[in-house]
């Protein structure tokens, strides 16, 4: 197993896995319905009114869509768009069982 | 020689290719660490959700030299200003499975360079290109199969690529 690969993602903010996962759980479930759907990403740009560059981005996992854009997107593919990308990154995070010592010194403070 | 060998497993596999006991892909990182620290930390945490996916999608990858069946992970990032992503690490399909794949070499891209003009990283596509024709051919052959989602070598040398007439990169 590569321990080089390891180490730097555990490297990441927590604030940047966070957008990270979220971008890739965008990526995933719209390349899923565009699959299911037989949609081409030329026919969902141009449905969704977002250009190739967009659609490339959302799919590479590196998007930083709007919430207009998201809007359009759910309103194109009628889905909860949100509600799913939240509930995979919610899935897929492991929350540690106790609190991490800064929180818990916070907390004894208030 | 080259050296197939599992590189990171999750629900599907990547396998990183040695050449004389180096390997490609964490070569490629110790050097994108030190250039884009920033990159080189994105990459590497996008390769391990990635390997975690039910099926290893096309569309989440770049494609380098797809006639030749390379793609590139790399690091899509959108910025304010510019569009610069840096980090590619190049990859191929096990022929007939979306759930294996091999990576390579990986190469900085320079702001405005596609990968024909960068003489390095088309050496990198096609040695890769050359070394799956091998492992694909072996994989028909049934020196290599797959079980589970992983490789399986019936002898050890199934796993092993020698330079003389095999590689041509």
């Amino acid at each position: 197993m590569s321990a080089i690969v390891r180490r730097l993602a555990a490297t990441m903010s927590k604030e940047e896995q966070l957008a990270q996962d979220w971008q890739f759980a965008l990526a995933r479930r719209v390349a899923q319905i565009l699959e299911q759907r037989s949609m081409t990403q030329r026919e969902f740009a141009q449905r969704a009114r977002l250009t190739d560059a967009q659609v490339s981005a959302i799919l590479h996992g590196g998007a930083n869509p709007t919430l207009g854009v998201l809007a359009r997107i759910a309103a194109l593919l009628d889905v909860e768009i949100l509600t799913w990308v939240n509930s995979d990154v919610q899935a897929s995070r492991r929350r540690p069982a106790t609190p991490e010592p800064a929180t818990r010194r916070l907390r004894s403070l208030t | 020689m080259y050296r197939v060998r599992l590189w990171l497993a999750g629900r599907c596999a990547l396998y990183a290719v040695e050449r004389d006991g180096v390997c490609l892909a964490d070569d490629f990182f110790a050097l994108l660490s030190e250039k884009h620290e920033g990159d080189a930390v994105r990459l590497a945490r996008f390769v391990e959700m990635y390997v975690n996916e039910e099926v290893l999608r096309e569309v989440h990858l770049r494609p380098e030299l797809p006639h030749e069946g390379v793609y590139a992970m790399y690091n899509h990032r959108q910025l304010l200003r510019e569009n610069y992503n840096p980090s590619r690490l190049l990859c191929s399909y096990l022929h007939g499975y979306n759930s294996i794949l091999v990576v390579g070499g990986g190469f900085i891209k320079q702001r405005t360079e596609p990968i024909q003009s960068n003489q390095e990283a088309m050496m990198l596509a096609r040695e890769l290109s050359s070394i799956m024709s091998v492992v694909n051919q072996r994989l028909a052959f049934g020196q290599l199969r797959v079980e589970n989602r992983r490789l399986v070598a019936t002898s050890v040398e199934a796993l092993i690529i020698h330079h003389t007439g095999e590689i041509n990169p």
